[in-house]
């Protein structure tokens, strides 16, 4: 390093110091002066320009050498981290991911401006929400490829963390969503089968079905199926009762069921004006219908009505 | 406690002693300081050190052309340094005197 290039790293390390040109008016002449005297570099002699400017400023004073140092430290470990292998490979695969990154931003912001003008929505709807999309999507591609005369620098890191939060926003509300009921999400449902597709389910009001026959009298022990000859089961769990299960493992298709709440309150219907009377607690085994012996279900049941071994009854 | 650190609190007055002697530049002040024994001395203290004083008007500098060498830059003491100078010194020796009377009887102690 000449005494010019020594110099000049100095009064780059001092860019700021308000006293910087009187403080090194003379510099070149003191480092050539210095340089004549011995062949031996002058990084050698004096240190690198950086630490001779800490020295420098520390004597002369207008920054604390104290603070100076710590900021020193700072960015030598900033160097160190720059420097490391894994940091360059973990930025250059990050640059490659970069377009990816411009069309995801570009269709949250284009989401968030939809949603915002009408009603939430994740995917669009209509020519228009294609259009904003389409636009968005163009128009965050355009901004990412400028490499020159990025002026908002500023307001593109905030545009880009905006873009960020909308989408993990975004990724929460794909998660509650739940698509068979707009009831807000039940987290007992995970593990009830509702969500699951079987078997099938009246919907999620109905917890139990009461048959009556055609003169009015309530049946009981009616076996339902469905179109596929699969046994309806309800999920009574999510209103807060259990099948009774005092009489062994219940049948959960034969209805109406006899439902225990789970504040150990056997009943039918909260609060319903038509309670039927109370079936027999244990209906004998032997009771299962056959297609002859009682009305026959829609499709006949192509398998035995007892509970499953699989465990569906086991619930 | 290291010397540079020592340094550090006298560096003012060690430069001044050097001028009082005679002028000089930059870098001769350094060489002349090492040479009295204060071989620790950094070059960049020094410079800074003289450039605060000139900036306190307590030297006056002027350009010596070489025909060899570069320009440089000589700085000696005017009335202001002068009175700096005597000032400092006097704190210097009440300082001194102090350290070693502390440092005698503390070595009386021991023994």
């Amino acid at each position: 390093m000449t005494p010019e290039q020594y110099a000049q790293a100095v009064r780059e390390a001092l860019a700021g110091h308000p006293d910087r040109d009187e403080l090194l008016d003379d510099l070149d002449d003191h480092l050539a002066e210095i340089a004549a005297e011995s062949d031996v570099p002058l990084e050698q002699r004096l240190g690198t320009p950086q630490a001779y400017a800490e020295e420098l400023t520390a004597a002369y004073g207008g920054r604390p050498g104290r603070s100076s140092r710590r900021w020193d430290r700072v960015r030598e470990l900033r160097a160190r981290v720059t420097g490391h292998a894994v940091y360059k490979s973990t930025r250059s695969f990050l640059r490659e991911l970069r377009p990816g990154w411009w069309v995801l931003r570009g269709y949250v912001i284009a989401i968030v401006v939809i949603s915002s003008l009408s009603s939430t929505r994740l995917v669009p709807e209509n020519p228009i929400d294609l259009l904003i999309l389409a636009g968005g999507v163009l128009g965050s591609v355009w901004y990412g490829r400028r490499t020159k005369g990025r002026l908002l620098v500023g307001a593109a890191i905030g545009v880009n963390v905006l873009a960020a939060v909308a989408l993990l926003s975004g990724v929460v509300l794909v998660a509650q969503w739940n698509p068979r009921t707009e009831q807000p999400w039940n987290p007992s449902m995970a593990s009830m089968g509702v969500a699951e597709g079987q078997p099938p389910s009246f919907g999620d009001e109905t917890y139990n079905i009461i048959p009556y026959a055609k003169d009015g009298k309530p049946l009981t022990d009616v076996y339902l199926y469905n179109q596929d000859g699969r046994p309806v089961i309800t999920s009574p769990e999510n209103w807060g009762y259990t099948v009774n299960k005092a009489c062994g493992e219940p049948v959960l298709n034969r209805y109406p069921l006899a439902l225990v709440s789970q504040m150990q309150e056997p009943q039918y219907s909260p609060g319903g004006v038509e309670i039927p009377p109370t079936p027999a607690p244990c209906p004998s085994v032997s009771e299962v219908p056959s297609a002859s012996a009682s009305p026959a279900p829609p499709a006949s049941p192509s398998e035995p009505v007892s509970p499953s071994p699989s465990g569906r009854g086991s619930r | 406690m290291e010397s540079s650190q020592l340094l550090k609190g006298v560096l003012d007055l060690a430069v001044l002693a050097v001028l009082h002697e005679r002028d000089g530049y930059g870098y001769d002040v350094v060489r002349r300081l090492r040479e009295a024994g204060l071989e620790e001395v950094g070059d960049a203290s020094v410079y800074g050190t003289l450039r605060r004083l000139f900036k306190a008007g307590a030297l006056n500098s002027y350009v010596v052309a070489s025909d060899e060498g570069p320009h440089r830059k000589y700085y000696g003491l005017n009335d202001t340094g002068r009175k700096m100078y005597s000032a400092q010194a006097t704190h210097w020796n009440l300082f001194a005197a102090t350290m070693a009377a502390l440092l005698k009887k503390g070595t009386r102690d021991d023994t």
